[in-house]
C-alpha cells in the first residue's frame, strides 16, 4: 500500500516538477526573444551638450488647473512645483558614429532635490549623413526609445535635423513637468510623488544630463548601442535661488527675467 | 498525511501558474503628453498652459466586451498657418500576457476625426504603423486629430496588459526640414502604461480597459 503511494507522489511529484520546469522556462524566455540586441557604445560623442537655462518653482495660481471643455473635467497641473529644462546641442566636427547613414544620441535629464525627490526626462538629439525616407526616421526614433525606460523617464522627445552642419547649434523644446495636466482624478493616484516639493520646498536643485546610449542607422538596419549605467553626467548644473524658484539662465538677458514667464523664456525672443 | 498534503501543494501550485494569466484583466493608462511650448503658442492669453496637443481619455467600460479596446489619440490644434505642423505620426501596441510576454499586436484601427467628434474616415492596419496627417499641410487647419486603437471585440485575448506607444514629429512652418534649410524636427513620445509596473500616475491621464 506505502509503496503504490509512494509510486504515485513519486510520479505527481516528477511531473508537477518537470511541468513547473517548462512553465517557467517558457515565461523567462520569451521576454529574451522580444529584446533587440544591444551593443555597448563607444564613448565619442556627435553632440557637445550644455544646460541653456533651467527653472524650477511653484506653478503659477492661475496655471494650476483649467476646465476642459472636450473632456468635460478639471484638468489639475500634475505638479506644484514643475521644471523647465533647455539643452542646446551642438555638432561636434570632425565625428562620425561609425559608419551610417543617420544617428540619434539619447540623453536622460535628471532634475534633483536636496529633499530627495527627483524628475527624470528624456531627449534625444540626431542628424543624417545621407538621405533617409520617412519611413527609415520613423524607425530611428521608434528605436532610440527602446534605450529609454519607460517606468522612470517622464516624458521622452528629440530634435532632429537632417544636415546638422558641423558647430551649428540647436535649442531643445522645453523637457520637463511643466504644462502637463491630469484629468480625470478618480483613477489618477497620489500624484504628489511625483512633484518636487512634495517633501517640502527644497534649497538645492540640480539639474545633470546622461547619455544613455545612441542609435544608428544604415540602409535601414538599426543598431542600438548603450552607455555604462554609471556614466558621468556630460552636464550638470545647481540652480541658483531666484524669487521663489530655482533658476539656471544663460539665454535671456538678465535685465528680462523680471518680465517673463520663467517656465517659458523662449517667448522672451 | 505529510505526503497528500504534498501532492495537493503541488498540484495547486500548477493550476496556480497555468490558471494565473486566465484570470488577468486588461488596465492600460494613457499619458496625456505635454506640448505646453506650443500650447502657449497658441493659448498665450489664456489661463493654463492647456497642451497645444494630448493624447488622452478614452473611456472604456468594464463587461462591455464590445466596447473593450485600447487606444492613443492624437490631435492638433493649429491657431494659425504660423504654428508647428506634424510631419508625421506614429502608432505601436503591445499586449502583455503574464509578467512578460510581450506580443506586438495585428488588426489596429485607426479614426481620423474632424471636429473630434465626426469619425471621416476609418482604416485598418495589420501592423504598427506611420501616417501623414490625412488634412492638408496647406491649411490653417483648426483641427486634426487621430485616433489609433486596437478593437478588442468578443474574443479579446486574457491579457494582463495592453500597451501602447505614439510619436508625433513637428516641424516649424517658417524652418522646413527640407532643402535648403534642414530645419530641426523634433518628436515627442506618450505611452499607455500598465499600472502595475507604473502604479503611480506621473501625470497619466486616464485610460483603463478592463475585459474579464
Amino acid at each position: 500500500m506505502m509503496s503504490k503511494i509512494n509510486k504515485k507522489v513519486f510520479s505527481a511529484t516528477v511531473f508537477a516538477v518537470i511541468t513547473t520546469v517548462l512553465i517557467v522556462s517558457l515565461f523567462l524566455a520569451l521576454p529574451a526573444s522580444t529584446q533587440p540586441s544591444i551593443k555597448q557604445a563607444v564613448p565619442e560623442s556627435q553632440f557637445n551638450i550644455d544646460i541653456a537655462y533651467a527653472y524650477v518653482g511653484p506653478v503659477p495660481t492661475d496655471k494650476e488647473s483649467y476646465f476642459s471643455t472636450k473632456y468635460n473635467q478639471t484638468m489639475i497641473h500634475d505638479s506644484k512645483y514643475p521644471s523647465a529644462v533647455f539643452l542646446n546641442f551642438t555638432r561636434v566636427p570632425g565625428i562620425q558614429i561609425g559608419s551610417c547613414d543617420a544617428v540619434i544620441q539619447v540623453y536622460g535629464i535628471k532634475v534633483t532635490t536636496d529633499t530627495g525627490i527627483a524628475e527624470y526626462h528624456a531627449w534625444s538629439a540626431g542628424t543624417g549623413y545621407a538621405t533617409i525616407a520617412d519611413e527609415d526616421f520613423s524607425t530611428l526614433t521608434t528605436s532610440a526609445s527602446k534605450l529609454i525606460d519607460r517606468n522612470l523617464y517622464r516624458s521622452s522627445g528629440g530634435t532632429f535635423s537632417f544636415n546638422w552642419t558641423e558647430n551649428k547649434s540647436i535649442l531643445s523644446k522645453t523637457i520637463g513637468s511643466v504644462g502637463s495636466y491630469t484629468g480625470n482624478h478618480s483613477y489618477a493616484t497620489d500624484l504628489s510623488t511625483f512633484d518636487l516639493s512634495s517633501k517640502g520646498i527644497p534649497n538645492e536643485v540640480t539639474v545633470a544630463v546622461y547619455r544613455l546610449g545612441y542609435v544608428t542607422m544604415s540602409k535601414g538596419e538599426v543598431t542600438l548601442y548603450q552607455d555604462a549605467i554609471a556614466e558621468k553626467p556630460v552636464a550638470q548644473v545647481e540652480l541658483s535661488k531666484y524669487d521663489t524658484g530655482f533658476l539656471y539662465n544663460r539665454i535671456v538677458p538678465s535685465e528680462q527675467l523680471g518680465q517673463i514667464d520663467l517656465f517659458h523664456p523662449k517667448n522672451s525672443e | 498525511m505529510k505526503k497528500n498534503f504534498i501532492v495537493w501543494l503541488l498540484i495547486s501550485t500548477m493550476a496556480g501558474i497555468i490558471a494565473l494569466p486566465a484570470l488577468s484583466t486588461v488596465q492600460a493608462y494613457q499619458h496625456c503628453i505635454d506640448g505646453e511650448d506650443l500650447s502657449y503658442l497658441e493659448h498665450l492669453t489664456t489661463s493654463p498652459y492647456v497642451a497645444w496637443y494630448c493624447e488622452c481619455h478614452h473611456m472604456v467600460w468594464e463587461g462591455d466586451p464590445e466596447d473593450s479596446m485600447a487606444g492613443l489619440s492624437l490631435q492638433a490644434d493649429y491657431a494659425s498657418a504660423q504654428d508647428p505642423r506634424f510631419t508625421w505620426a506614429q502608432w505601436d501596441f503591445e499586449k502583455q500576457w503574464g509578467d512578460g510576454d510581450v506580443t506586438s499586436i495585428s488588426g489596429l484601427s485607426v479614426d481620423c476625426c474632424v471636429n473630434g467628434n465626426d469619425h471621416h474616415y476609418y482604416t485598418c492596419y495589420d501592423s504598427p504603423t506611420w501616417d501623414y496627417p490625412p488634412l492638408s499641410l496647406d491649411l490653417p487647419s483648426p483641427f486634426e486629430c487621430w485616433y489609433v486603437y486596437y478593437p478588442a471585440g468578443g474574443s479579446f485575448d486574457p491579457v494582463n496588459s495592453v500597451e501602447g506607444s505614439s510619436t508625433a514629429a513637428f516641424y516649424h512652418p517658417s524652418d522646413p526640414p527640407s532643402y535648403p534649410y534642414f530645419g530641426q524636427i523634433w518628436w515627442v513620445d506618450a505611452y499607455t502604461q500598465n499600472p502595475s509596473y507604473h502604479p503611480d500616475g506621473n501625470g497619466w491621464s486616464f485610460l483603463t480597459a478592463h475585459y474579464s
